[in-house]
């Protein structure tokens, strides 16, 4: 058998193998991928869930604010202020006096 | 034979797939699209109405706004009934009825409709309520919150208000600011779709469309809260007092036509609009009631004969205490005979036939068309939704009586709103301006409209209007509008009393309409007031009810306003 005839019958052995490792990586990289994107949406599911905890907490704070600015508006509404100047015996402010530019007036610097 | 049974089997369950597959393709497509798909309509918020405080902004240097109307997250209670055990239902309605304080039988009803997906109990619940229903955990029993319009002061201002309420099932703005400005606080709705997860939740895909909701856009008022509340508080205890059946107080600023403070009785609650038996209560006397105004319509027919040259404050005439007019006799309020009268006098005194004799100086086409310069024919324009205008036909008669009757303000009707923005162009040498009552509108992106100030015309010549107010000035000082007076302050006024057409026998009864209409400082008005009282008992005169109502608003207005004394 010559030396040709050798590496005739050597050569399929290679090219099987080289067919073999370009498969292994194709499905390693199939793999990869698919891993990758089980990671992704995982990471898209965790973010979503937070997303929606974070959004039902600003809600919560949205009513609670809007419950607290309910309250202050009640409080300052003047018939509910009147009623409490009422309990507190408060006297009704006198007239006005108004400081002229011909009046007289001491400064204390 | 076992072919035979193979053979049915599976011709038995290819017929069910075919069933499943094709005949009842679309139920199932849609059964599975309502599963993984969701849509879902975003509703906007509300804009929200605000009420200032001028003395609060004038003391921190920076604008002060007051919630008028909001938008408060409230719970509604509802049952399933399906999911309610017969034996445990009587037991629920007596527990609901006790905490929503309803009728057990009403309770009952809803609760035993068999196979109801969703009964409502009640809206408008509270949270505390909500919270006890959910710590309950009865089956088939649940709140779930939704959105309601809420009035901080409750009845304060319920007339620009107005409310909102329902048509065909859909929350809209009546009366009122929220009638108006309906268009501009509801907002754009937006939607969502896409897929959803097991738990009904939105989850990011290829296919999702959204569209945000844009919510509407806040309004700041002219209104001043603490002016607003006082003019309630007077007009309500002028109503009490001399048993009327309504009235009204408007404050005005008559450089700019900004409406401080709009005040009318009866009033309502807008939480509670719905507890109303009489819709007419609704209404806005203001803007959307008119009467014959009486007297306090002289100064606009003094308006005419200044401003047309035809007479001046000093002109004078003979009193005879009443003129003949075609068979029409036309005589003074107390009967009284004045003899010689200047104009001036005539205002003080208010005298009827000294009207008739400056009508019948200037002529009807000159009245005419002072009478539709001041627009008495139109509505003013206000932001306000429903205003009607005044009827100002009687002058296009062409008979004599009426345009001598319209000169002392009867056979004319007016709404108060056109009646203190007429005499607020006086006020304002001669420029009459549209009144309004948004001054700035905020859009949700946060781009602020504010109102531009429109002077409707100029009715009358700046020195018209000066010597007019010195005429009224006189009125207050020397006059019947003497109660109005306040020491210190030059106040011009005007007041009236009007007869009240009977419209059942014709002619006029005797309830009459009180009206005083003022502005001060006289010669550098801040703010004009109408007050006027429906249907008084045991009092006669305008002067002795509405002026005195006059003097205390203006003196706490001196005050509030920090105007020092001339």
């Amino acid at each position: 058998m010559t030396s040709y005839i050798k590496s005739k019958r050597i050569c399929p052995a290679r090219q099987n193998q080289g067919l073999a490792i370009l498969s292994i990586l194709i499905i390693l990289a199939i793999f990869c991928l698919g891993f990758f994107y089980i990671i992704q949406t995982n990471g898209l599911v965790k973010s979503s869930y937070q997303i929606r905890q974070q959004e039902e907490y600003l809600r919560e704070l949205e009513v609670e604010s809007q419950q607290l600015e309910t309250e202050i508006a009640n409080w300052q509404s003047p018939a509910n202020l009147e009623e409490l100047i009422k309990s507190l015996n408060l006297v009704e402010g006198g007239e006005a006096i108004y400081l002229g530019e011909e009046t007289a007036v001491a400064v204390k610097e | 034979m076992l072919i035979i049974i193979i053979f049915l089997i599976g011709g038995g369950i290819l017929g069910r797939l075919f069933s499943l597959q094709i005949l009842q393709y679309d139920y199932y497509y849609a059964l599975a699209q309502d599963q993984h798909d969701i849509y879902q309509d975003l509703f906007p918020q509300r804009g929200e109405i605000f009420i200032q405080d001028l003395a609060d902004s004038r003391r921190n240097n920076q604008p002060n706004y007051s919630p008028l109307a909001i938008n408060k997250e409230f719970y509604q209670v509802y049952v399933t009934p399906k999911e309610i055990a017969d034996d445990q239902k009587d037991d629920l309605a007596n527990k609901l009825a006790e905490l929503l304080e309803l009728d057990k039988e009403t309770i009952l009803e809803r609760i035993n409709k068999k196979d109801d997906p969703y009964e409502p109990i009640k809206h408008k619940v509270s949270q505390e309520i909500a919270q006890t229903i959910t710590d309950w955990q009865i089956d088939g029993l649940a709140t779930v919150p939704e959105t309601w319009r809420y009035y901080p002061n409750g009845s304060l201002a319920c007339h620009l208000t107005g409310f909102v309420g329902f048509e065909e099932e859909k929350k809209i703005g009546q009366y009122g600011l929220e009638g108006y400005y309906e268009d501009e606080l509801k907002g754009v709705p937006g939607f969502l779709s896409g897929k959803k997860d097991t738990s009904g939740y939105w989850i990011p895909s290829l296919k999702q469309e959204f569209e945000l909701a844009q919510d509407g856009s806040d309004l700041i008022l002219t209104v001043d809260q603490n002016i607003q509340f006082k003019a309630e508080k007077e007009l309500k205890q002028l109503v009490e007092r001399w048993q009327a059946a309504g009235g009204t107080i408007i404050v005005m600023e008559p450089a700019s036509g900004a409406i401080r403070a709009m005040a009318s009785w009866p009033t309502f609650d807008p939480n509670q609009y719905n507890q109303v038996e009489d819709v007419g209560i609704f209404l806005n006397p203001a803007i959307q009631k008119v009467y014959e105004p009486g007297s306090v319509f002289k100064p606009i027919t003094m308006a005419a004969g200044l401003d047309s040259g035809r007479i001046a404050p000093q002109t004078v005439y003979q009193d005879e205490g009443q003129i003949r007019i075609k068979g029409s006799t036309i005589s003074n309020v107390d009967g009284r005979i004045y003899g010689q009268q200047t104009m001036t006098q005539v205002l003080e005194k208010s005298i009827n036939t000294g009207a008739v004799f400056v009508q019948q100086k200037i002529g009807q086409d000159i009245f005419r068309d002072y009478v539709q310069r001041f627009n008495f024919d139109r509505p003013t324009g206000v932001d306000l939704i429903g205003e009607v205008g005044g009827n100002i036909s009687n002058l296009f008669t062409g008979r004599e009586i009426n345009l001598a009757t319209i000169s002392f303000g009867q056979g004319i009707t007016v709404t108060p709103l056109g009646l203190i923005t007429a005499i607020g162009a006086i006020a304002n040498q001669g420029k009459l301006m549209q009144p309004y009552l948004v001054e700035g509108i905020i859009k949700s992106d946060g781009q602020e409209i504010d109102r531009e100030l429109k002077i409707v015309r100029e009715v009358i010549s700046p020195q018209t209007a000066g010597e007019l107010t010195k005429m009224m000035v006189s009125v207050v000082e020397n006059g019947f509008g003497q109660p109005a007076r306040v020491a210190g302050y030059n106040i011009a006024g005007k007041t009236g009393t009007a007869q009240v057409a009977d419209l059942e026998e014709g002619g006029y009864s005797e309830e009459t309409i009180h009206t005083f209409v003022g502005f001060a400082p006289a010669f550098n008005p801040r703010f004009i007031i109408l007050i006027k009282l429906d249907e008084p008992q045991g009092i006669s005169f305008a002067a002795d009810s509405t002026s005195p109502v006059f003097k205390k608003m203006a003196e706490y207005l001196f005050n509030y306003l920090e105007i020092p004394p001339q």
